[in-house]
């Protein structure tokens, strides 16, 4: 099955396991998407991994009880996996972002003035996630793309609640120093 | 002291929850005395950190198409039955064929084993024909009939130890209803035999009788 959030939403064909994978991928989709490329800062990782989280969400259909939470579960999914990818790659050395695009010169690309706009930012939101300890990052991103409250952050990252909001703290106050304070 | 740490938690959790919030009516409430000047630069860090996500998001291509396979547990299921009953079928064609090949082989060296049969059907069937043939084929099968009762006669002492047949002792082996027609069949050869010389004794006895009564006439002694 190929669900396509562009798709028309005429899904009155489908079964309702079909129905809903496909919602979900209309509605959460870049969201998860956008949470795995601001951990792995690689697209084709990021989409790989995007990929993958949906179809263990539908392999886990059977296991999923609705509550109004599904995104808060996709970045869940997609937080374990990019801990395992991360965990699994860890002697790997990624090529940074110009090296890569001398060597995969990828068709989609937009304009240049635009791609040179786009990827400053890119760049930028790349530079300050640096900053960022790996936990703060999670905690922000998160809260972010998963509007999830922060008790389900902790239970997601499986620390305690205090930790989580310390994290948080101290994450916003780093991104203050670099995007608040040096901006003219 | 617990209490108080509950406090400041629960604090600095709605503080963080009213800067990262969604929309910006929930972060309008914080209070000046409740360190609003903190809350407003927070907040201000928290937009400027969302704008810089969206415009990230925005230079990304067309997110590809997900393509989840819709039947993952039962294809996988019946995918394995299929190979299952495949698998099924072949050993159990490949069992028919050597049961077939097994009970072809053992018809086949019992034909053999019963070799003379044929040749006895046979000249039956030459007996029908013409005189000199029957003739042909009454010797054929009194030779046989003899071959058979030496073959007998031979393989009857040393019957514990060795089967039958000289060809194939596998075949002998599996073959006991032949065995013991054959050595009912030379023993009653022996028998009829053994008959025959006390016939011929007989005949002997009362030649020599006649010889004797021919002499005597011849001498004139009667």
């Amino acid at each position: 099955m190929v669900a396509d959030h562009d798709h028309d939403h005429d899904h009155g064909y489908m079964v309702p396991d079909q129905q809903r994978f496909a919602e979900w991928v209309r509605d959460h989709g870049k969201a998860v998407r956008g949470f795995l490329l601001a951990l792995v800062r690689r697209g084709d990782v990021a989409d790989d991994l995007c990929q993958e989280v949906f179809c263990r969400a539908w392999q886990a259909r059977d296991r999923y009880t609705d509550q109004g939470k599904a995104r808060a579960y996709l970045l869940q999914i997609a937080n374990r996996l990019a801990c395992d990818r991360s965990r699994r790659n860890e002697p790997r050395t990624n090529l940074d972002d110009q090296t890569w695009k001398f060597h995969e010169q990828s068709s989609l690309v937009p304009e240049p003035a635009q791609a040179a706009m786009l990827s400053e930012q890119v760049g930028l939101l790349h530079a300050a996630l640096d900053k960022l300890a790996p936990m703060q990052q999670r905690v922000l991103l998160l809260r972010y793309y998963g509007q999830m409250d922060f008790q389900e952050i902790a239970e997601t990252l499986q620390t305690p609640l205090n930790t989580a909001l310390s994290h948080c703290r101290r994450g916003l106050e780093t991104l203050r120093r670099l995007l608040v304070e040096t901006t003219p | 002291m617990n209490d108080s740490t509950n406090q400041d938690n629960q604090r600095l959790r709605q503080m963080l929850e009213e800067v990262t919030a969604a929309d910006a009516s929930t972060a309008a409430h914080a209070k000046p005395e409740e360190g609003g000047v903190e809350i407003a630069s927070l907040r201000e860090t928290w937009l400027a950190f969302g704008q810089l996500i969206r415009a990230a998001d925005a230079s990304l291509p067309a997110m590809p198409k997900i393509a989840a396979s819709i039947v993952p547990q039962k294809s996988r299921r019946s995918r394995w039955s299929h190979s299952r009953w495949v698998g099924l079928t072949a050993a159990t064609a490949a069992a028919l064929l050597v049961a077939v090949t097994f009970a072809c082989w053992i018809r086949r060296d019992s034909d053999r084993g019963a070799g003379c049969q044929p040749a006895g059907n046979m000249a039956s069937a030459d007996w029908q024909l013409t005189p000199r043939a029957s003739s042909a084929a009454l010797v054929r099968q009194e030779q046989s009939k003899t071959a058979e009762a030496e073959k007998a006669a031979n393989q009857q002492p040393k019957a514990g130890t060795i089967a039958t047949s000289n060809t194939n002792t596998a075949t002998s082996t599996w073959d006991d209803p032949l065995e013991t027609q054959i050595a009912s069949v030379s023993q009653q050869i022996s028998n009829v035999e053994q008959n025959w010389q006390h016939r011929v004794d007989d005949v002997d006895l009362v030649q020599y009788r006649i010889d004797a009564v021919t002499d005597s006439l011849q001498n004139d002694k009667l």
